[in-house]
């Protein structure tokens, strides 16, 4: 099977973690994959800030700043609805004492989230997986953010029971599958 | 009324760019990405040094005798998660295990408000112990030293912080590495 290639000069990274050294490591992690320095912040404020005025084409966010919670960058970002910046793909990485955030990062926005601790291998799959997907963006008032059903193909019809679909951990995504199902069959 | 749902099919930039051609492919992306960690490795063994060190002038200063306060325990989480960051991306299992543990312990006397010391204490003594031995503490000897921490940790009954988590494909689907 061929390997998969990512063309990432050029892309223009914002990380945001409140440990300078992690930063670090991260950043030589993402040179090695040929991308440029990444943008360092290490609080929510000064991401505010730098969005304000720059663009990213992908933002790395630890799961909790100093200042902020993670969750209210990623809902500052998806709610900037006259900025493009709103669809950047976001990565957020939990330190392990920020697992209990992990499912709240998810539902804020964020497009992937990573456990730490992270290594080349799990970090550049994240990226080539925010790279080469379609993901539909959902406004949702509530939810803003890319679409938390991860499976883009419906399963075929009659292929669920409602009760065992409720019991689904995807917030109704399969509920959601299945009325979509039911909408084509009529149309 | 229910808020409608507006959705967007957009073409973010970074599909645009590493769509380019040239680039790297996977595993050499990610080979090179190891041998750039791996210069670090000295300088992540020190910053692991510095933070137990920081760790140990904690239980030190206690605010009274044998009793940590809230701040203190939030410090020592902090500080700790940085070294279980450190460990695991350094292979440095053993390290990792046990700031894994201290974190559980720390988290779990935050949550049930208490502030003795010596689980902490205990902990922050064998980290040091295995950061300074290295290679040479034979594999027994960190069984032996996890085993005791996991002792605390159950008489305690402190749960797990990871307990509960979403596993990894909950957070990331399939990922797609056909070419």
């Amino acid at each position: 099977m061929a390997q998969p290639r990512l063309n990432l000069k050029n892309v223009t990274t914002l990380l945001v973690d409140s440990d300078p050294f992690t930063r670090g490591l991260v950043a030589h992690m993402l040179r090695g994959f040929g991308m440029d320095s990444p943008t360092q912040c290490e609080t929510g404020s000064q991401a505010r800030h730098y969005l304000e005025n720059h663009y990213a084409d992908l933002c790395i966010f630890e799961a909790a700043q100093p200042d902020m919670p993670g969750t209210e960058l990623i809902k500052w970002v998806r709610r900037q609805e006259n900025s493009p910046f709103r669809f950047v793909p976001i990565i957020v990485m939990s330190g392990y004492t920020q697992l209990r955030l992990i499912s709240t990062a998810r539902d804020s926005g964020a497009n992937i989230v990573i456990k730490k601790p992270i290594s080349p291998q799990n970090i550049f799959d994240r990226i080539m997986w925010a790279a080469r997907t379609t993901r539909p963006f959902l406004d949702a008032g509530e939810y803003v953010g890319p679409d938390r059903r991860f499976k883009t193909v419906a399963p075929p019809n009659g292929q669920y029971r409602r009760q065992s679909d409720r019991a689904a951990p995807r917030g109704g995504a399969v509920e959601n599958l299945q009325r979509t199902n039911a909408a084509a069959e009529r149309s | 009324m229910s808020t409608p749902i507006r959705t967007f099919f957009p073409r973010t930039r970074l599909s645009e760019l590493a769509a380019r051609a040239g680039g790297m492919p996977r595993d050499l992306a990610i080979e090179s990405a190891k041998a750039s960690l791996e210069t670090m490795r000295g300088e992540s063994t020190l910053e692991i040094a510095r933070s137990i060190g920081e760790l140990e002038k904690i239980v030190a200063a206690p605010a009274a005798a044998a009793k940590l306060g809230r701040g203190q325990l939030t410090s020592v989480l902090r500080v700790t998660d940085q070294i279980v960051s450190l460990a695991g991306m350094f292979d440095l299992t053993g390290l990792d295990v046990a700031a894994r543990s201290l974190c559980d312990v720390a988290d779990g006397l935050l949550n049930r408000g208490m502030d003795d010391l010596e689980p902490v204490a205990v902990h922050v003594q064998a980290l040091r112990l295995m950061a300074s031995s290295g290679a040479a503490l034979p594999p027994e000897g960190v069984a032996t030293i996890l085993g005791e921490l996991a002792k605390v940790v159950a008489h305690f009954n402190f749960t797990p912080i990871g307990a509960g988590v979403p596993a990894d494909d909950e957070l990331c689907p399939a990922l797609p590495l056909a070419g």
